[in-house]
């Protein structure tokens, strides 16, 4: 599980997890709703954005390959597509490659990309406490087993480590395996091995809970987190702003068609207001990000 | 009334040969710092899983445990989870959730507390250990003594009247454990939470304990007051009595069998002791309720060493808690004259040996230092030389410049911290730690120039940390006879040559057992067994005392003798100072990525104040170069 770089750089983390999911389920699922190239490329520019303000100049790397991603996906898009009337050149026995495919290529990769980024962002912000927190009072049961497979998949790993170096200190790792059937036999034992020893640590696992109680009837569920008047503010405004975008796709503001011939959608107030709403919606983490380190200057300054 | 109470508890596990308890009766007062130990295999486990209805193993049981003057198992469950907390040996299998603080309120969940009591307790719980600098981390980013501590708090936080504890310090290193136990006896003083552990590493709790309870096969054949069991043990001759303090085994060692002689009413063979006052056999009720060692009938006598024993760092003697709030050096100069007893920790073993020495000065005050390291040896087994190494691009060096020569045919010990690259080096050594830097030379040949097939075969084999690693079968021999796949031997060379290293090892009953069923000691010996299969000239072992009590040390240092007699190289990483100091050739300091120092024993540890043997800190500043009990023991006869 990838960790935060440092509290100062994510004000947006420190939202109550209600607040944080909902804006990215918002964001998630009007990305893939509002098909518009406009608003796909500003839900890219305010994804990256969002992303960049958490991990600082690490993103890049991550953001570099998306724009391959992007690209790849677009240029490739008209070798399986010949709708279209705007033939930019023929190849392959007289295959149009048209420019209305081009663009809905670049929409699809724009989709893609954007789902990426907004996904990276919300695999960093919620952690796995902060989903079983807001699961766990609807299936109790569910988010303990879930806190459990957290906590336990990333130890088997470890063991599987463990077991693979101390084996491979003998001469029994897996280069010196000459045959693949000394191999496949090799890691069977291994992984036998590997399940001996995680029943044996469920036994103790489970004797550690009954020990605290575990089963006892009216089990409470503790949490860190706290609604606070900043929470209240921003679900206010999200709503709004979701509103008015969904108002705007509703009208059939965003509607767009590719083929045969790409037509926008005229655009009236209400479009352009939606996509202002949208753009402000989208661009709420980055804002926060880069506000609570403007604050932390700012009141930094006047001590 | 007793807070627990044992009546002829007699236990046996479904189809075992023999009862696990016999008719254990054992009466525990509110407030008491227990302390049950034993061999391994004596039924301390299954004792202290009385102690829950919950944990309590199926099987034939008589006779009764009382809580309270309750029936324990009438007691409800809800009321056994808050009154009695259980910590358990492994620090990782016992943790449940993924976060620190989702773990610490745990307890308080299942109890069905309100949001506002546990965010209280949990903060109580984190502040009083000291937990809140890693209050958010994930639990797989502790180290283990963090782990353990956690697992303590996170019982804590029910509030109980009893803490149990089964061996938990058993799986950590020296400087964790000696925390982890400080903090145990913290909880007793300051809350006055009943405790009950069992541990076998006895050096520095069983000053810590106000009343022992040994175990041997399902018995009790010792309760009382530390010193009077530990007076027990030795005229007893028992097994147990190798574990306790180096103290202790120093005054008895001195003195031959003074407890003994005492109890028969027999004349005290040597002059200036008060013989009856401190007979440490003396039946538990007489010894129990006796006050600390340093009580106010004070007699000093005047001793031309005494100040030299004030003079003593007082780390030595600031490490076991003062029993009394008085100036320092009044407290050595009493402790000369209280000393009527068996000194039981290094600051009482000092007194001790100061008033032995200033009644009986020996003849000789100082040992040889012995010879330096000559580096030019005859046969080097293993070279590393200005050795670099870490684990991931950006992370950081685990080697940096590591530079050392294990001379072959010797037992070599690295000592050192936690963390600083002891285990990376026997990784590197075995080419599955490569180096981007330096040089290293195994056996005479670059390690690079080696093929893994000849370096595992005849040539390196390391013992890993967790020697279960290495068990991936179902039973013992089929482990052992993994080994010698590959290697075109016939049936009765492959039995014969099992059949070896299962008598060298001393594991032949247990080569059809299924190697979780193994004891500490036992896996130990049988993986010791399948790394002996590589027939390695060089035999590396990471921590092969770890978890092992003073019984199978023992065999395992008289095992790695017979080996480097042999003309086996045998090179160790070990955090256990007293092993170290006993039985290896040559010992090295690891830190920081390198090696330190490297000299005989001796001259280790006696260049060292902090990180030697307990011997030699009671013996620093009245005798020169002593670092073993033995040793000590000889210069005060000579």
């Amino acid at each position: 599980m990838s960790t935060l770089p440092y509290q100062g750089r994510c004000a947006f983390a420190s939202l109550h997890p209600a607040v944080t999911f909902g804006f990215f389920a918002g964001a998630i699922v009007l990305s893939m709703v509002l098909a518009n190239p406009i608003c796909q490329v500003m839900s890219v520019l305010l994804a990256a954005a969002c992303y960049l303000t958490f991990r600082g100049r690490e993103a890049w790397r991550f953001i570099a390959g998306l724009t391959a991603v992007l690209l790849v996906v677009t240029l490739s898009a008209p070798l399986f597509n010949t709708q279209g009337a705007t033939v930019l050149l023929r190849w392959w026995g007289g295959r149009p490659y048209t420019l209305e495919a081009l663009a809905l290529g670049a929409s699809t990769g724009l989709m893609l990309v954007a789902m990426m980024l907004w996904f990276a962002s919300f695999h960093l912000v919620m952690t796995s406490d902060k989903f079983t927190y807001l699961f766990g009072r609807a299936i109790p049961a569910l988010s303990l087993v879930l806190t459990m497979v957290l906590r336990l998949v990333p130890s088997y790993r470890r063991k599987a480590d463990a077991l693979m170096t101390a084996r491979a200190c003998i001469g029994k790792g897996p280069a010196e395996g000459a045959s693949v059937a000394a191999r496949v036999r090799d890691g069977g034992s291994v992984l036998l091995s590997l399940s001996a020893d995680a029943l044996e640590s469920a036994v103790v696992a489970a004797d550690s809970m009954t020990a605290r109680g575990f089963g006892l009837s009216g089990r409470t569920h503790f949490a860190l987190f706290r609604w606070e008047a900043r929470d209240t503010v921003l679900v206010v405004a999200m709503g709004a702003l979701v509103v008015g975008a969904v108002a705007a796709f509703a009208q059939g503001g965003f509607a767009i068609t590719y083929f045969p011939t790409i037509v926008w959608p005229s655009a009236g107030a209400a479009v352009l207001m939606g996509a202002v709403c949208y753009g402000a919606f989208l661009a709420i983490p980055a804002v926060i990000n880069c506000g609570g380190r403007a604050l932390w200057r700012y009141s930094l300054s006047k001590s | 009334m007793a807070l627990f109470a044992f009546e002829e508890l007699t236990f046996r596990y479904p189809e075992a040969p023999r009862d696990a308890l016999r008719d254990v009766s054992v009466a525990i007062e509110p407030g008491q710092f227990v302390l049950v130990c034993g061999q391994s295999g004596c039924g301390k486990t299954t004792l202290l899983r009385q102690f829950k209805s919950a944990l309590a193993p199926h099987g034939h049981q008589s006779g009764q445990v009382l809580f309270d003057g309750v029936p324990l198992a009438d007691v409800p469950e809800r009321e056994q989870v808050a009154r009695i907390g259980f910590v358990m040996q492994d620090p990782d299998a016992q943790i449940v959730t993924d976060k620190v603080w989702h773990e610490l309120a745990f307890v308080l969940e299942s109890l069905g507390c309100d949001e506002r009591t546990m965010r209280l307790r949990v903060a109580e719980m984190a502040s009083y250990f000291g937990i809140q600098h890693w209050f958010h981390k994930n639990v797989g980013e502790l180290s283990g003594g963090q782990k353990q501590l956690l697992n303590l708090a996170s019982v804590m936080a029910a509030r109980p009247d009893v803490l149990v504890l089964d061996e938990p310090t058993s799986q950590l290193d020296p400087i964790a454990a000696s925390d982890f136990l400080a903090t145990v006896h913290r909880i007793n003083r300051e809350l006055g939470t009943t405790v009950v552990m069992s541990e076998h590493r006895l050096e520095e709790v069983y000053g810590l304990a106000d009343r022992v309870v040994v175990l041997e096969e399902g018995r009790v054949v010792a309760d009382g007051e530390p010193r009077a069991v530990a007076g027990q043990l030795h005229c007893a001759v028992s097994p147990m009595a190798l574990a306790l303090p180096a103290a202790a085994r120093i005054a008895w060692g001195v003195e031959g069998r003074p407890g003994c002689a005492d109890v028969e009413g027999a004349p005290c063979d040597r002059p200036g002791r008060r013989s009856g006052e401190g007979a440490p056999c003396a039946p538990p009720a007489r010894a129990v309720g006796r006050g600390a060692p340093c009580s106010d009938s004070i007699e000093v006598q005047g001793s031309s060493r005494a100040t030299d024993v004030s003079a003593c760092t007082s780390m030595n003697c600031a490490r076991t808690p003062s029993p009394l709030r008085r100036p320092y050096s009044s407290i050595v100069e009493e402790g000369v004259a209280l000393q009527v007893e068996v000194p039981l920790t290094v600051r009482e073993g000092r007194a001790w040996l100061a008033r032995e020495v200033a009644v009986h000065p020996p003849r000789r005050w100082a040992l040889p230092a012995g010879e330096a390291c000559d580096s030019a040896s005859a046969r080097v087994a293993v070279e590393l030389r200005d050795v670099w190494f870490r684990y991931e691009r950006d992370g950081a060096d685990v080697l940096r410049g590591t530079t050392l020569t294990v001379p072959g045919g010797s037992l070599f010990a690295v000592v050192g911290g936690n963390g600083t690259g002891k285990s990376t080096m026997l990784r590197a050594i075995c080419g599955v730690a490569r180096p981007y830097r330096g040089k290293i030379t195994v056996l005479g040949r670059r390690l690079k120039e080696w093929k893994k097939a000849e370096l595992f075969r005849g040539g390196v084999a390391l013992l890993p940390q967790d020697p279960l690693n290495l068990m991936v079968k179902k039973t013992v021999r089929g482990d052992l006879e993994e080994m010698l796949d590959g290697r075109g031997l016939t049936a009765e060379q492959r039995v014969a040559a099992v059949g070896e290293v299962a008598t060298l090892t001393d594991i032949v009953p247990l080569l059809d057992a299924h190697p979780f069923d193994l004891s500490g000691g036992e896996v130990q010996r049988a993986a010791l067994a399948k790394v002996l299969l590589c027939e390695p000239r060089l035999l590396l072992l990471d921590e092969p005392t770890k978890g092992l009590d003073a019984f199978f040390k023992d065999k395992l240092a008289a095992l790695l003798r017979s080996l480097t007699g042999r003309g086996t190289t045998v090179l160790m990483v070990s955090h256990d100072v007293e092993f170290c100091a006993s039985y290896a050739d040559r010992c090295a300091l690891f830190f920081d990525g390198d090696v330190v120092t490297t000299n005989p024993p001796r001259q280790f540890f006696v260049s060292n104040s902090f990180y030697t043997t307990a011997a030699n800190r009671i013996s620093r500043g009245l005798f020169e170069n002593a670092v073993t009990v033995e040793e000590v023991v000889g210069l005060c006869r000579s």
